[in-house]
This record gives C-alpha cells, structure tokens and sequence, in this order.
C-alpha cells in the first residue's frame, strides 16, 4: 500500500508542513512487496498486519452473533438449520437443530475473546504507537514482535481449522466434564480450538514481555514514568496481567487435551476429579483476562478526553495508579464467576469483597475524565464522541457488576441474560468503543489521510444506538429469569413435558422474553448498518481521503511530533521528552486543516 | 418500600414475583443497587453531556478556561464514599446469601437429581421409601433443603421465584435452602450449558398449601397397579389390547369392593408405560415413529434382532429392555453413542413392566 504523490491540486489545497518533502518517505512506501510485510520488523508494519487479521476476526465474529439474533429474533426454530449427523441404514440423520445454535453461540464467543478483544488494542494500537510515543525508532525486541504476530496468526490458522472440523459446542468457557465428553473422537472441533487458544496465548505473553521491556528500557532522557502518556501506563499494565495470567490458561488448556486424548483423570468426576477445579484454573486466568481487555481501552480514553478538551489530563498519578491498581487487585477476583457453583461461603464471601474493591479504581478514572472535561475546550470530533460513549456504556457496565459482586443478588443473576449484557456493555461497549475511538484517533497517523467525518459520524450514531438497542433489554429479561445459552424460550418445552397442564404460570414470561428478543436483534441489525457505514467510511479515506497533517487534533504526545504517517524510523531527529498533556505550543492551521507549533525546527520542545 | 416505589415507576417491577423468605432481602438489595446506579449514571451522564455543550468549542482554535490538574480532595471525595456504599452492598449481600447457603432446621429433604436433558426429584416417604417425580413439590412456609447430584455434566438449578440457583455437580453433593410462602405453579430452568437440549431441560415447581403437600405426596405415590396383589398384577402385566383391560376391570369389579375402587383408577399397561415413559423424558431421545433421533427407535423394536457394536445381534426382549435402562452401558447399539443415563433407582420394577408393555404395542 503507498500513500499516492499529492497532485499540483491536492497540494493548493493541502500544503505539506513545513520540512516534508514531496517524495515523503514513510514506513509505507519505504519498501514494496508482500515479502517486505510478511518479514518486516517494523512494529508500525506488524501492527498493521495484525489489524488486518483482527478486523477480519472481529468480522467472522459478528457474523456468528448476527446468527444467533437472527435466530432469536422469535421463538422455537427460526433460521438455523439441521445439521448432518451419520447415515443409518442409508437415511442421512441429523443432530437437532439446537446443536447447530450450540456451535454458533460457542464460536462467537471463542473468536471474539480470543482472536479480537484480548489482542485489539495492545497488538494494533500498543505496537504502533507505543514506540513513538517513547521517542523511540521500535519496541525493544522487533523480532519477537514478528514472532507474536505469526503465533496469533497460526492461533488464527487453528480456530478456523476448528470451525472446519465442526463439533465445537461447549461455549467459549470449555467447562468439564461437557468439554471432555461430548466428542465422538479425540481431534473434533475441542482439540484445535483449545490448541489455538494455546498458541494464541504466547502471542500474548510475548507480547507483554516487549512493551514492560521498552518502558522500562527505551523512555528518553527526561521522560520519568509521571511523564509518560496515560497510554503507556495502560499498556504496562496490561502487560503485567499479560505475562502473570496467559501462562496458567495456557497450563489449563494442556491439561483440558490431556483430559481428552489421556484420560488422565484431573477434571472428570468418573475418575476422581473435579470438575469445579477446571473453573478455578479457567477464571484465574479469564478474569485478569478482561483487564487486559478493558486497561488499554482506558488508556485510549484518558488521552483522547484529554486532548479533545484541549486540557491536561486531570488527576494523572490516580489515573496511573489504578491502572496498576486494577491490574494486581483482578488476581483476588475470579471466583466471582463461581458464587453458586458449590465452593464454600468463605470463599464466596471473600471474592465478593475483593470485587467490590476492584471496582473503584474504574470509578475513579470516569471521576478524573469528567474533571478533565470541565471547563475544557470540547471538541465533537468522531474520536471524542466515541470516547464520550465509552463512559456511558461503561458506566452502565460498571454499575451492573455491583449486582453480580453482592452474592445475594448474583444467584438469582448469574447465568441469566444478565451477566451476557453485562459483559457486552463492558466488553463491547467498552473495549469495542474505545477501539473504535483508537481507530479515528490514530487513523490519519497511521494512514496520512483524514476520513470523512460526517460519515463518521453517521456510523457512530448506528452503532451506539444500535448497541445500546440490542443490550440493554437484555438486562431486563435476565432479571425476570431468562437463562443464558437457551436455543429456544418458548411454548413448546413446557408443552411437550407437561401437555394437560395449565402453563399461564410461563406465558407472562415467554412474552416478556420475545419482546425482548425481538429488540435486541433489531438492535444487532443496527449496528451491523454501522459497521458497514465505517467500512466504507474508512476505504473511501485510503482510496480518496483528503492529506493528513502531523497533528490534525492538537495533541501533543509524541507521536504528533512526526509526520503522517511517519518515517521508517519514526522520527527525523529523535525527540524530546516532554508533557504530553500541554497543548498550549499547538495552534490551529486552517491550510493545512491541523495543528502547528510555532516554534521550529525542533519537534518536541524544550519543557 | 423500595420494591413499591420500583413498581410504580417501572411499570413492571425488574424482577419476577418472589415467591421465598429469602428472597425480600435479595430483592430489597437489587433495588437499593438498583436507585444508587440510576443516581450514579445519570450523573455521570449528564454532566459529560452538559460539560459537552457547555465547554464546546466553537472554533479549533478555543482555548479552555479551565487549568485545574489535580485536587487529592476531590480523589478522596470520589474515592472513600463510593468504596464505603460498596462495602455496605458487600454487607447485605453476604447476609442475603447466608439464607439460602446455611442449613434450615427441619428442612424437608428433597434429593434432586439432574441428568443430560431432565430432572428428578425423590421424595422421601412418611413410611420409608422414595417417589420419583419430575416436578419439584413443596410446601408453604416449612423449609426445604435440595440435595442436588449430576450423573454426567454440570447443570444449575435455577428457579426465579424463589431467587435460588445452583449448580448440580457430578462427583459431589451441592445443597440449597429455602421456605416457600407463596402457594402457586413457577418454572424451574436448567442454568448451566449442559448441551443440546439445555433450553429444553425445563419443570415445574409446585408449591402447596397448608396440608396439600402430604396429600399430593400421598396420592401420587401410589399408583394403582403397583398395589395390585401379585397374582392380579402377573395378568394385568399381560394385558395386551383395550378389549382384554375392560375384561380384567370387570372381573375386578366383582371380585370385592376393594379391588373394585382399585378397579376404578387403573389403566392399561401400555398407558401406564406411555406416561412413565414421557415423565422419565424418554422421547426426548427415542423416537416412536421409526426417526432416527440420538437413541434408537421404539417402533418395531420388539422381539427383533438389534445390531450391536460389538459381537452379534441381541434380540430386544425384556430382558434386553430392563437392561437398557438400567445398565444402558452394558450393550450399545451400532451406530450410537454411550450416551444413556442410568434410570436405577429412579424406576421401578413394575414401572419398567409397565413401560415393556408400551414397546410391544410399538410395530
């Protein structure tokens, strides 16, 4: 992909900044062929590759969701079909047609966590602009770099194989003994899933043990830790959650196929195990894991309320703090996933109080964002609007983890449509939004082109209506009892066990349940129009978009400081370090329809 | 006073009608977490949507007029309130759980046990013995204790009404406590993935009036033909055709007045085996009209030659049934799947009696 020579009319139109040549030479262009990707250590190159193979997961993974909304949308069998099963006495038999939303269900979740959400922002935005925010020319250790993006990608190889080979139908979470019974054969659709999971997870340590490495290593001279952007802090720690928790997922995963393939006996009840210790070993991991899918999303949402409030960031120190707070205190926490699967009160009581105590390092920053947002100068800019709809949908989000952290009001909750909104709101509304925040934000960084912004706007719209459509009416039929995971919520259960019965007792909730089915897929559908609405939105920027300036939004950490996009090497002359939360030297250009510094020639300037 | 006001704003309360002792201080806690959520959103909420219009900028260029960076009495201010109101919600609740996590003191003891895609329910009889049903049945305002076993996968006992929920473990014993109060018919929902029929795996719980309880318990555990003396049973057992049943009622009926009433609530026992066979979930699995589900067909099952997995064909006779269904592992059929749960002690001698007599009838 090249950035296109600007014509003698682009140019009126757009000057180039003072000190760019015609000719740019940026990590783009700088050299041509597949081989220069696939081999390349440049981490702003991989980041690219990695957001192809995400926005591709992201993708097949929605696909999955919109089948299971579609097949919501109403009661009993809508438009999933049968799936082929064997031939018995030369008749082709099926398996019930609930297997096939068993498998739907399961995938969607598989794909998203594990090739979208836990990599998004680290892998696409982490290893392009962490290095240039330290001033630096790349991560401390390119090669593992690439080494990671080919472990997600052959992680990739294997879910897919899984989908292939079919069977795959216990949920995301693999819970024993279901996960290590219902195969017909050792290799069905468990085996490639977990080992790409298993793979995918060194990608994520690999991953972590890069980015601690270089904040520690490659911040320049005067950039103490108080000086970094937020956004380093976050990914720090990420990282920490990283390299602390893949490694016993990874154990647990081993030990899930040699239940399996050996029958060794850890989790299978037959043989003297427990199944309930297959959960601990799952949410030690899988709990920190949803940090380190939220952490870098707040990392992206400090710095963008801050620069599109045109003010330093409020309270930096506690918004630092509780990233590393929220990073350590996610390890005291999981078996808040188990409240009722039979651990003892202690050990109930005491998660419930630990979660409680990680929830108020997440208030504490939307405090800070708001106190930034005071008498700021805001800026309704497509980033800005998706970082403003983070906080609403993770406020909710964080609000409704206090009914599931109180262990009276979890065990009516817990494994209802309640804790799947939950984890939407969090997840989706706040990972996916401030992903699509970073997206906007770093865009014309990345690319050296702007997108339209009504355009962008239009799509916002769909999809956060859309998403708060097709999640919030899920909270309400939690509540009243729909349980999660259900193919089907109608008649025809109670029928075909109680056929001379009365069933008014369940007709007021089959009703309930449909209504809100019935929104929540139309939801779906909405933000299935904004997504599409994006897609164009962002070819038609690569295609067609009008030149970016070196710093279209007024920022001033030090990505701003180098062209769009920016050289092989990240900088002309390495640069100083400096506040990144102080606007002030940035002034508005209207040829160049960015931001300037008055000063010359040196980028950064003295602080 | 919360759960009033909840209702009267909402239209429709949150939450399901409860139906428990326990449940007033599960619900008194999800609206107290509830109105704090609505506060905290709304102000969160509309001051970023009023700082948005209020600060907004009108060219590029505007700068802010605020410079505050940092005021530690305001982290404070937004720290320890919140930490405390949660630390109170951490209170309640683990006294909310204690009620359905503790054991009551004369509870009625119900063990319940859930298999791939059904439940079980054996109630203890006043003279000994259990009856298995597949509904829950309890009574008003006396405590009940559920001893819940798997015989394959987890799956979670859920009943809303009652807010209770838990997980039905193989391998282990769970338990869970509580006190009906409110007479009535509610659902009871599997909740935790346990496969294909996950959605289907469904009942009823029925809670009785003062009294009602003993009297259902009663009148379900007997069934007339189990009461038959032996030698009238052996020819009730044989019974093959509705014409044969009317014989067999009338020659009851003039044999004494006892046996006439006994007489009066017997069935043929190919209906018996039909019902039993609908209430122990089979055809959730086995077909009766030649389709191929995930277990083999009934229909012309009996007295002809089944291929085995392994070795040569077993004539399906009563043996071959009985043993089906209770040791369903010792033959599998050729081309299926070990899948059948065992059905010992949650049937009996007669019952399976009653249930060969509907195969026969099966061509």
């Amino acid at each position: 992909m090249t950035t296109p020579l600007p014509t003698p009319d682009l140019l009126t139109r757009n000057p180039l900044p003072p000190g760019e040549h015609l000719s740019a030479d940026n990590y783009l262009n700088h050299s041509r062929g597949l081989w220069s990707w696939l081999s390349t250590l440049d981490h702003k190159r991989i980041a690219l590759m990695y957001m192809a193979g995400i926005l591709f997961s992201f993708f097949l993974g929605g696909i999955f969701a919109l089948l299971i909304r579609a097949e919501l949308f109403s009661p009993g069998q809508n438009i999933l079909p049968q799936l082929p099963d064997k031939i018995i006495s030369g008749q082709m038999t099926y398996h019930p047609w609930q297997d096939t939303y068993n498998q739907v269900f399961t995938l969607h979740g598989a794909i998203m966590v594990f090739l979208f959400i836990i990599p998004s922002i680290p892998s696409i935005f982490g290893n392009f602009v962490l290095p240039i925010m330290l001033g630096a020319k790349d991560v401390a250790f390119p090669k593992l770099n690439l080494a990671s993006f080919y472990l997600w990608a052959a992680g990739a190889v294997l879910f897919i194989g899984a989908i292939a080979v079919g069977g795959l139908d216990t949920g995301w979470t693999f819970y024993t003994p279901y996960s290590i019974k219902d195969s017909d054969a050792v290799f069905a659709g468990v085996l490639p899933a977990t080992a790409g999971a298993f793979i995918l997870g060194f990608s994520s340590i690999l991953t972590g043990i890069n980015f601690i490495a270089s904040i520690h290593m490659l911040r320049p001279a005067g950039m103490t830790w108080f000086k970094m952007p937020l956004m380093l802090w976050a990914l720090y720690a990420t990282a920490v959650i990283q390299i602390l928790a893949t490694p016993v997922l990874a154990i647990t995963l081993l030990l899930l196929i040699a239940e399996r393939a050996a029958g060794i006996g850890i989790f299978d009840p037959t043989k003297g195990g427990d199944p309930v210790l297959y959960q601990h070993f799952f949410w030690f991991y899988s709990h920190p894991a949803v940090y380190i899918m939220i952490l870098p999303a707040m990392g992206v949402v400090s710095e963008i309320i801050s620069v599109f409030s045109r003010k330093h960031i409020f309270g930096y120190a506690f918004i630092a703090m509780s990233s590393l707070a929220i990073a350590l205190l996610g390890f005291l926490v999981w078996g808040h996933h188990m409240f009722v699967s039979g651990q003892s009160n202690v050990a109930s009581a005491i998660f419930s109080f630990f979660t409680f105590f990680v929830a108020i390092p997440s208030a504490v920053k939307v405090f800070n964002w708001l106190a930034t947002m005071f008498r700021g100068s805001i800026w309704l800019k497509s980033p800005m609007l998706y970082a403003m709809s983070f906080i609403w949908v993770f406020t909710i989000g964080g609000l409704t983890g206090l009914f599931l952290g109180a262990l009276a009001t979890d065990v009516h909750l817990t494994d209802t449509y309640f804790i799947v909104a939950h984890f939407h709101y969090v997840m989706v509304g706040g990972t996916v939004f401030a992903f699509l925040a970073a997206v906007h934000y770093w865009w014309p960084k990345m690319f050296g082109k702007m997108y339209c912004e009504t355009g962008g706007i239009l799509a916002w719209f769909f999809v956060f209506f859309g998403f708060n459509l097709t999640f919030f009416p899920q909270f309400i039929m939690g509540s009243h009892g729909m349980p999660r995971r259900y193919a089907d919520w109608s008649i025809d259960a109670w029928k075909a066990r109680f056929p001379d019965a009365d069933l008014s007792f369940i007709s007021h909730n089959i009703h309930l349940f449909s209504l809100c089915h019935k929104l929540s897929t139309i939801g779906a559908f909405l933000q299935l129009v904004g997504f599409l609405i994006l897609a164009g939105v962002l070819i038609h920027s690569l295609v067609k978009g009008r030149l970016a300036p070196r710093n279209p939004w007024g920022a001033n950490s030090l990505e701003w400081h180098t062209s769009s996009p920016p050289p092989l090497e990240n900088f002309k002359h390495a640069p100083l370090a400096n506040d990144p939360y102080d606007f002030q030297s940035w002034h508005w250009n209207d040829d160049l329809h960015g931001f300037t510094q008055h000063e010359t020639p040196e980028p950064g300037g003295a602080n | 006073m919360f759960l009033t006001l909840a209702e009267q704003l909402t239209g429709s309360a949150l939450l399901p009608p409860s139906a428990s002792a326990n449940a007033p201080t599960q619900d008194w806690l999800f609206y107290f977490i509830w109105y704090l959520s609505v506060f905290f959103f709304v102000l969160i909420v509309a001051l970023m949507v009023f700082f948005a219009f209020k600060y907004r900028r009108k060219h590029p260029d505007q700068q802010p007029t605020g410079i505050a960076t940092h005021s530690t009495a305001l982290e404070l201010a937004w720290t320890l309130p919140p930490l405390a109101i949660v630390m109170f919600f951490f209170w309640i609740g683990l006294a909310g759980f204690m009620d359905i996590a503790n054991p009551y003191a004369n509870a009625t003891v119900i063990n319940v046990q859930s298999q791939k895609w059904s439940w079980s329910f054996a109630y203890p009889l006043p003279n000994g013995g259990t009856f298995t049903d597949d509904q829950l049945h309890v009574p008003v305002n006396r405590p009940v204790e559920l001893v819940l076993n798997s015989t394959d996968v987890i799956h979670s006992l859920f009943i809303p009404a009652f807010r209770v929920k838990r997980d039905v473990v193989p391998g282990r014993y769970n338990h869970v406590w509580f006190k009906p109060t409110q007479p009535g018919e509610y659902p009871l929902y599997c909740a935790e993935y346990c496969g294909t029929a996950h959605s289907l795996m469904v009942t009823r719980v029925v809670v009785h009036a003062p009294g009602e309880y003993e009297q259902w318990l009663a009148g379900a555990s007997r069934s007339a033909f189990e009461e038959l003396p032996d030698d009238l049973y052996q020819q009730w057992r044989a019974i093959a055709g509705e014409a044969d049943f009317a014989a067999f009622k009338s020659k009851l009926a003039s044999m004494s007045k006892e046996l006439a009433e006994k007489a009066e609530k017997l069935k043929p026992p190919f209906v018996i085996g039909e019902e039993i066979a609908k209430k122990k979930n089979c055809f959730q699995c086995h077909s009766i009209d030649g389709s191929p589900l995930s277990a083999p067909t009934w229909k012309g099952l009996w007295m002809h030659p089944v291929p085995m997995e392994t070795g040569s064909p077993v004539t399906a006779d009563e043996n071959y049934i009985r043993e089906s269904i209770l040791d369903p592992a010792a033959k599998i059929v050729s081309g299926y799947k070990p899948q059948m749960p065992t059905f010992q002690g949650q049937i009996t001698d007669k019952q399976i009696d009653a249930v060969i007599a509907y195969i026969k009838t099966l061509k």
